[in-house]
């Protein structure tokens, strides 16, 4: 089976409700996003204003054997790439903490710097942490984090992916982020 | 109160069923005024503090006004993405002979690196470039081997010179002489280069890469990064030669685009063949010059393809037109396509001139000369470098330059010749031109070279650009724009030439194919019946003076004759009583040209589709017998000429066929009509989707033909193959409107479907299924409807999906409902029969639509609990049987496929009458 036949099928694996289709899917998304993205950064290197939206098509388009690719399964593949995004950003903010504490010897590099400050660092790992304990009070709020915070979707992008309506986005984005907030509030406190 | 904070004080204190009731009461109190909520949550937390304290907590949190989760974090997704590789890990390591100092760069073959001699016998610094794995090293040595003594020919001073090449620990390598330098487009704006300036270096890049393709090297890769100039001005060209090279892997080489997925090449400067993936030869490199002149020139990309999809960039490079440099100096800022300082301004002044002055300078032989060697056809190219160099010294010693614009005829012919995808996105293009053409002829006082450019220009978008377009998925919209913006150019001239006979036909043509696009039933169309009719009107009225003036020319008489044709068909959708004096009117002439002109196959045709019309609108007018004569004849008529070759031709006789079937079906001729659409019709049809896999109308006729097969289906009986059929019809549909999702007959072949589900379902005797499927179908008939209140026909079906809902309520013995439902359904399908002049199908559904209600009433007098109310339900039943009958009666003696028979509603009545008051 080509890798193309293959996300198409555990997109729809994950859809019928596969959960283990994601954690197959992570990866080979991860890696195909980080093509793109490398290659475009190459091409641009002082303009690399690809948006994450056009990334995340871009990928789905090399990695899903359908033409005209079926509208439902892009959807499913943004989220899926949403939660790829905010695994991404995680693992880079530990890497850069476990540097600060001492551990790392080499040198940051330019790319790194300019991604994210230290603050924002901190404030990826804790809402990285807020998030698991969202997900297991109410999975959907936190699938809607996911694609608007992580993935940068709208709410209509948000709505289909998730197979809910807008209004639906809505009120969970705005539960989600009161949630957020008095947790995080609560833990700096 | 002193104890240490226990973390998030929530986490554990909330499961997801209490969560659940928090949340429901967050979201409504959030809704309401602040001043109101507290009394909502005394009531709604009724004494659970902890409950209400949760809420609460909520509520505060979200009216914090200090900024939380604003921005988000996708755009540094991208970037840590971006960056989540390691190039410096390599420093210090050994390639070869070579130790590495420092990363120069990356490109898409690998990254370079600075190197020296690892043993210190040379002082000489290296670039060495580390290639990608994935290249194969053995057949990249090999490859090297081969190439090594052609590639240490290459000595021009001007060309960066390779040194060695293997395959190390790290990977293959290459290693180059290492050039300090800056790339040429920035090299030229940090130093202020004017154009003549820029023109003078380029033409020094022209003459070494005419050194290389000379000894039969193309670079394939030109860019501003692979042009450095070093610091006292010396332009050196970088990677000669390396790109071939790395096609050792012949796996990745020569692909499309869509496939090598961007790879390999740098797709701003990759020419329309590189990205097909078609041969490349020295002309490639002349494009890719063309490309960096532009740059140079202009401080602007000819194309913006950022985000674009790989189909997407092999479209707009193989495709769009390429802006003119003195057109786009002038336009605003466009940051996706900059490549150095950022405004009109900041471009000129980089070159030392003002905007206005730089455009002007562009203007003409600059313009001419970077077109000519960005044509897409790289025969129309520069032959060589240095013939581009050549040109670019004319123009520098103010002499005429060898590169001539693009005729006008050329470049009509190039549009009809391109793909059909091209030529939608030239359409505006195009309208664009014609528009300044015509201004400059308005100006000019009607010079006769502009006058005939004009109407040439109207003719190609008219005409060839119109029928190359037609069966485009999504057209429907670009061809009206299109077709309208010729029309009023045409329009113009006509008024101004009203005696040229032969400008006036073409004008009539015109209004004729806007009436098709408008609503020509036949045709993707945008659903307008109205200004179809007045824009057939007019062809009507033009042709028709054209046509007195000489009754016998063959020419005039066919388009006169067509076009009553398509009058009457489009009178006969749009309920109007002129179908029969047009049709008739344009038999007679077509006859007559043919009887004077023998069998001319494109008049034959026409009179045959005019018959076939015709029948089909006798059939519904109720004088099947003389529908099915007509259509036998122009079924004849149409197989005679059918040699497999003509699509229209063949979709005529297809329809043909299909109202043959609805006069057999109409006459309950039912096993007939079901051999004619399984042993001749579907055939047919498959045949023509065979060769025309994705024309619309082919995919219209498929739906059309399964669901004719489900109706005769469920007409027999054989209920699975019914829905079967009708499941085919409906994926047709669907397929319709992925094509095109504004296509008006997309959208009612789906509800045409659903309505035949229903029908089967209903005579299954499943009425939940049913009705959903006919409530399906009304409601995008009924949006459909409102859209276009004149479409009658429309109309018509709406009110049918409607009264077979109403059926099924009936049939379920819902009588409340079906009640609601009957005469709601009754009174739409009076206001259509009023609408309508034409056909009396139009009246036998009213009868149904009357009856279904008397039917409602009946049932409701059943489960009637007085007998006083029984009698007056029973009353009002009759008095809608009466009005039934009183429309059916007429029609008793036909021969017809009643939904409801007269003679039924009339037996009901005699049986009602005695129990009446």
């Amino acid at each position: 089976m080509s890798d193309q036949e293959n996300v198409t099928g555990l997109i729809r694996d994950w859809r019928a409700g596969d959960a283990s289709a994601v954690e197959q899917l992570m990866p080979m998304v991860y890696d195909e996003l980080r093509r793109i993205a490398q290659a475009h950064l190459r091409r641009e290197r002082q303009d690399h204003t690809l948006s994450s939206t056009a990334l995340v098509h871009e990928a789905f388009l090399n990695l899903v054997d359908q033409s005209p690719p079926a509208v439902s399964d892009r959807v499913h593949f943004f989220a899926i790439a949403s939660r790829v995004m905010r695994r991404v950003l995680v693992w880079h903010a530990r890497k850069r903490n476990a540097e600060k504490r001492g551990g790392g010897q080499r040198p940051v590099t330019l790319d790194e710097v300019a991604v994210l400050s230290d603050d924002r660092l901190d404030e990826v790992l804790a809402l990285d942490q807020a998030l698991d304990r969202l997900d297991a009070l109410d999975s959907r709020l936190c699938r809607v984090v996911e694609c608007r915070h992580f993935g940068g979707l709208t709410v209509s992008e948000t709505a289909e992916a998730l197979d809910v309506s807008a209004a639906t986005v809505k009120r969970d984005w705005r539960s989600a982020r009161a949630w957020l907030r008095r947790e995080l509030d609560g833990a700096a406190a | 109160m002193n104890d240490p904070p226990l973390g998030p004080r929530l986490a554990g204190s909330l499961d997801p069923a209490r969560w659940q009731r928090v949340k429901a009461l967050f979201e409504q109190a959030i809704e309401l005024p602040i001043v109101d909520r507290s009394s909502f949550l005394d009531t709604a937390c009724s004494g659970d503090a902890d409950l209400r304290d949760e809420v609460e907590g909520l509520l505060a949190a979200s009216e914090d006004e200090r900024p939380f989760l604003d921005r988000d974090l996708s755009s540094s997704v991208y970037e840590v993405i971006a960056a989540g590789h390691d190039p410096n890990a390599r420093i210090g390591k050994e390639v070869g002979p070579y130790r590495l100092l420092s990363e120069l760069g990356q490109g898409g073959m690998g990254s370079v690196y600075l190197a020296e001699r690892a043993d210190g016998s040379f002082e000489q610094q290296v670039a060495v470039k580390l290639l990608r794995p994935g290249l194969h090293p053995d057949a990249l040595l090999e490859r090297f081997a081969l190439e090594r003594d052609i590639l240490a020919s290459l000595n021009h001073p001007h060309i960066a010179s390779l040194l060695d090449g293997g395959v190390g620990e790290q990977g293959p390598y290459i290693v180059m002489e290492y050039v300090v330098g800056e790339a040429i487009d920035s090299y030229c704006d940090s130093n202020r280069l004017s154009t003549r300036e820029r023109l003078t270096l380029f033409r020094t890049v022209c003459e070494a890469v005419q050194f290389a393709h000379k000894k039969l090297i193309v670079h394939r890769d030109l860019k501003p990064s692979n042009v450095l100039v070093t610091p006292d001005g010396y332009p050196k060209l970088l990677d000669f030669g390396i790109a071939r090279l790395l096609e050792a892997d012949r796996r990745t080489a020569s692909r499309p685009l869509t496939q090598t997925g961007l790879r390999l090449m740098t797709p701003e400067y990759a020419s329309p063949e590189q990205i097909r993936g078609e041969r490349i030869s020295t002309a490639t490199d002349v494009y890719a010059l063309g490309v960096l002149l532009y740059e140079l020139l202009t401080g602007r990309r000819p194309y913006d393809l950022k985000g674009l999809s790989p189909a997407g960039v092999e479209r707009a490079v193989g495709e769009a037109t390429v802006v003119r440099p003195s057109s786009i100096v002038a336009q605003g800022e466009r940051a996706s396509r900059r490549t150095g300082p950022h405004d009109a301004t900041a471009i000129g002044q980089a070159r030392r001139t003002t905007p206005d002055r730089l455009r002007r300078m562009l203007d003409g032989d600059l313009d001419t000369i970077v077109l000519k060697a960005m044509q897409k056809d790289p025969d129309r190219r520069y032959a060589s470098a240095a013939q581009l160099g050549e040109d670019i010294g004319r123009y520098l010693a103010q002499l005429p330059v060898m590169a001539q614009p693009d005729s006008l005829g050329y470049r009509i012919r190039t549009f009809t010749r391109r793909n059909a995808v091209a030529v939608t996105a030239s359409v505006v293009v195009a309208a664009t031109l014609l528009g300044g053409i015509f201004a400059t002829a308005s100006q000019a006082a009607r010079a006769e070279a502009r006058f005939q450019d004009v109407r040439a220009l109207s003719n190609a978008l008219l005409f060839d650009l119109h029928d190359d377009i037609r069966d485009l998925p999504g057209s429907t919209a670009v061809r009206e724009k299109l077709v309208s913006r010729a029309l009023l150019y045409l329009d113009l001239l006509g008024q101004e030439n009203s005696g040229d006979a032969d400008l006036q036909l073409e004008l009539a043509t015109a209004f004729e194919q806007v009436g098709q696009i408008q609503g020509d039933p036949h045709y993707p169309n945008l659903g307008d019946l109205e200004g179809a009719e007045g824009s057939y009107t007019r062809a009507l009225e033009i042709v028709e003076d054209v046509w007195r003036k000489d009754t016998l020319d063959g020419e005039v008489t066919h388009a006169f004759g067509r076009m009553l044709g398509r009058s009457s068909v489009l009178n006969s959708w749009a309920g109007g009583d002129q179908v029969m004096k047009l049709s008739g009117r344009s038999i007679q002439l077509l006859e007559d040209l043919l009887d004077r002109q023998g069998q001319e196959v494109a008049v034959v045709h026409d009179l045959a589709r005019i018959r076939s019309e015709l029948g089909w609108f006798l059939i519904f007018d109720g004088d099947t017998e003389a529908g099915l004569a007509e259509l036998a004849t122009a079924i004849a008529a149409l197989e005679s000429i059918d040699r497999g070759q003509d699509l229209e031709i063949r979709l005529d006789l297809w329809r043909a066929y299909t109202y043959e079937i609805d006069g057999l079906n109409f006459s309950n001729r039912f096993d007939r009509s079901l051999d004619r659409l399984q042993s001749v019709a579907l055939p047919h049809l498959h045949r023509i989707a065979a060769t025309h896999p994705n024309q619309p109308r082919v995919q219209y006729g498929l739906h059309v033909g399964y669901n004719y097969l489900g109706l005769l289906n469920g007409h027999l009986k054989q209920y699975d193959d019914a829905v079967e059929a009708h499941e085919q019809s409906l994926g047709y549909a669907q397929r319709l409107l992925e094509f095109n999702p504004a296509n008006q007959k997309g959208f009612e072949a789906v509800s045409r479907s659903y309505a035949g589900l229903g029908e089967i379902h209903r005579l299954r005797g499943d009425y939940g299924q049913a009705l959903e499927a006919f409530e399906g179908a009304s409601a995008i008939r009924r949006e459909m409807y409102a859209m276009n209140p004149g479409n009658i026909s429309m109309g018509n079906q709406l009110a049918l999906s409607d009264r077979w809902a109403c059926r099924v309520v009936l049939a379920a013995g819902d009588y409340a409902d079906a009640l609601d439902r009957c005469v709601a359904a009754a009174e739409l399908q009076e206001r259509v029969a009023d609408a309508d002049t034409g056909g009396r199908i139009y009246d036998s559904n009213l009868g149904s639509a009357l009856a279904y209600a008397g039917d409602a009433y009946r049932g409701l007098a059943a489960q009637a609990r007085s007998l006083d109310e029984r009698s007056s339900l029973l009353a009002e039943a009759i008095e809608w049987y009466e009005r039934s009958y009183a429309v059916l009666r007429p029609y008793e003696t036909l021969d017809l496929a009643w939904e409801v028979r007269p003679d039924s509603v009339a037996a009901i009545l005699e049986r009602l009458r005695p129990a009446g008051p």
